[in-house]
């Protein structure tokens, strides 16, 4: 099974290298096709200045000549500097901003997983009681909702009316309200995903074999339910991660924090070309390495999927 | 041999639906002696394996035993307990399924799925329970044992894995095997090898069976004394003789009818007309008697009463007690 494992872990590498060649292209050529230019917005320049900025940043190249010093650079992670934020790297940019974002996102990830997996659990082996029902109507009413509309809605019951939080991110406890308005929505999908899973699960024979077996039914439901319910979790929860720590632009923007979601929406507002390319290649990274340990998981954990 | 093992009497065991109660087994009455091979045989819906889920107690919702007793060596099972009943599954009576690839736990190896059951039952550490899961499937009859148990269930065939479902069942040396259906999902020549499996087995560790099924030819090879089930009722029971060769309730006649046989020439099946009943609302009288071609009056009025055809033979058909009706 290793060597079979090892050649899957290879195979699927290669492609995500590829997919990431593919993306960077687009991203490259996509920019360019765009009808603006790095230094168009802020002050008016002479067209003398213009071309000279150009010759500086080697804008003046042929296309494909820059596309292989871009690809070089890209290579090493070099994104360049940023246009708008002057004299620093937009490798160091995302860095900082990527730290902030995924500290929140990992919480809210674990968070929602957690009692995702708790609360689908027990709605399903509570099935058609009061606690069921209370769980659906609830987990539906979140998965309904804009976490902008819920982000807005904590603020102003917790901080401003209660005063129990702060608004702002940097104050002590001030990452609850935005940790929880992130972990909301996937709380309340896990939940769902697991409470049909876990009803799948308790109508297949394997499950009647293990009570027949003697196990109690907290042993059963523990070892030979979870572990197959688990499956299509698993699926859901990479691009999920991926998604929850590259940062919220909304949630970061309502509580003032200084992640790479906000940074992202922000170098568009500003025309940061280099900071746009590198934040997108940087999410393409975060994303595919997600789906790619996530299938690597989903495999350890069932047997049957064929390496081929 | 006498010694009466099991004793089931006036089961009954319900599903009670949105649209009313379903009588899954309805007065179930029978006896288990010690190392016999009892077969319980009826088509599809006919109450069968619920009566078989119900002496494990592992019905699923909303099935649920409504009354009566079932007996192991004399300790009531019913409400007995879930902790009584958790010692009694797998150890005492264990059970095998009809479908070989789907009762096993696909996420689990089959090694670890064996000792699971031998560290439940039996004071054996993981290595002790290891050793006894190898010779286990050893005694089954799956090859290279030591290379199966790291193995997963989809790396098996259909019959290994059956053989893997007996090898559990038989792991704490059970005093009974139900077997629901056992060979329904194999090819015919594994069929034959899971039965002789079975029975050798039964031979050696002198455990009982039931064996569940709709297949008559398996009754015939496999058991001593058969049971015959129809909408949820036992119609029919008696010896393999008495119920092949004097059949006593119109419902056996006919499922004996549909046999294809090997030695008749080019003789049409006769199939049993009709369908079965509808659970929900069963009719006032014997529930074959809408299909039956000998069905009386009375047949349609009332549920037939038990005849006792002989010491071992009985069946509740009023066709057994036609000349008593007309003489009265």
């Amino acid at each position: 099974m290793d060597t079979k494992m090892l050649a899957y872990i290879a195979k699927r590498l290669l492609f995500s290298v590829f997919t990431l060649f593919l993306i960077v292209t687009i991203t490259f050529f996509l920019m360019h096709a765009i009808p603006s230019s790095p230094f168009i917005g802020g002050k008016a320049l002479t067209p003398t200045v213009m071309k000279q900025l150009e010759m500086k940043f080697g804008l003046d190249k042929p296309l494909g000549e820059q596309y292989i010093i871009y690809l070089k650079n890209t290579a090493r992670l070099d994104f360049g500097m940023s246009t708008f934020h002057k004299g620093r790297k937009v490798i160091d940019l995302i860095t900082i901003t990527f730290k902030v974002s995924a500290k929140i996102g990992l919480i809210a990830a674990a968070i929602a997983l957690a009692s995702g997996i708790l609360l689908g659990s027990l709605a399903a082996l509570k099935k058609d009681t009061i606690v069921d029902r209370l769980i659906i109507v609830l987990t539906t009413a979140l998965v309904s909702l804009p976490n902008f509309l819920v982000a807005i809605m904590m603020l102003w019951v917790f901080s401003v009316m209660l005063h129990w939080l702060p608004p702002r991110a940097g104050a002590p406890g001030g990452l609850v309200m935005p940790i929880v308005s992130l972990a909301l929505y996937p709380a309340a999908y896990v939940t769902r995903l697991m409470r049909s899973s876990v009803l799948d699960v308790l109508t297949q024979d394997y499950i009647r074999t293990a009570s027949a077996k003697g196990l109690s039914t907290s042993k059963v439901l523990l070892k030979h339910a979870v572990k197959n319910a688990i499956i299509p979790i698993i699926t859901y929860a990479g691009p999920m991660i991926a998604y929850i720590t590259t940062g919220s632009f909304v949630v970061e923007q309502i509580f003032s924090i200084g992640g790479l979601g906000n940074f992202f929406v922000r170098a568009i507002q500003n025309s940061d070309y280099t900071m746009i390319m590198g934040s997108t290649i940087y999410l393409s990274i975060v994303m595919l390495s997600m789906t790619l340990l996530c299938d690597i998981l989903y495999k350890v954990v069932d047997k049957r999927i064929d390496f081929s | 041999m006498d010694s009466i093992l099991l004793k089931v009497e006036n089961l009954q065991t319900s599903f009670l639906v949105k649209s009313g109660e379903v009588k899954a087994a309805n007065e179930i009455s029978f006896t288990l002696k010690k190392g016999e091979a009892l077969g319980i045989v009826g088509e599809s819906g006919s109450g069968k394996s619920v009566t078989a889920y119900s002496i494990l107690q592992i019905l699923q919702n909303p099935g649920k035993i409504v009354g009566g007793s079932i007996a192991l060596n004399g300790q009531e099972l019913v409400n007995s307990g879930e902790s009584v009943m958790s010692r009694i599954r797998g150890n005492k009576i264990s059970m095998i399924f009809q479908d070989p690839m789907t009762s096993l736990n696909p996420v689990f190896t089959v090694g670890n799925q064996l000792t699971e059951a031998i560290m439940l039952h039996t004071k054996r550490r993981k290595a002790q329970a290891r050793e006894r899961s190898v010779e286990l499937l050893r005694l089954v009859g799956i090859n290279e044992p030591k290379r199966r148990v790291k193995q997963y269930p989809h790396e098996l065939s259909g019959g290994m894995r059956q053989r893997a479902m007996i090898a559990m069942a038989i792991a704490c040396e059970p005093d009974i095997l139900i077997a629901d259906e056992p060979t329904t999902a194999l090819d015919v020549t594994v069929q034959a090898q899971i039965l002789e499996l079975m029975k050798s087995l039964q031979e050696q560790l002198g455990m009982a069976i039931i064996m569940i099924t709709h297949d008559l030819g398996v009754i015939a090879g496999m058991c001593e004394r058969v049971i015959v089930m129809y909408a949820g009722r036992i119609v029919e029971s008696g010896t393999v003789d008495e119920i092949f060769y004097a059949p006593a309730h119109e419902y056996t006649k006919g499922l004996l009818k549909s046999i294809p046989s090997i030695s008749d020439e080019r003789q049409r099946l006769i199939p049993i007309a009709g369908s079965p009943v509808d659970m929900l609302s069963l009719p006032k009288g014997c529930a074959f008697a809408p299909r039956c071609d000998c069905a009386m009056k009375i047949c349609l009025a009332s549920q037939p009463a038990q005849s006792r055809i002989s010491e071992t033979h009985s069946a509740s058909c009023w066709m057994n007690e036609k000349g008593r009706l007309e003489n009265a």
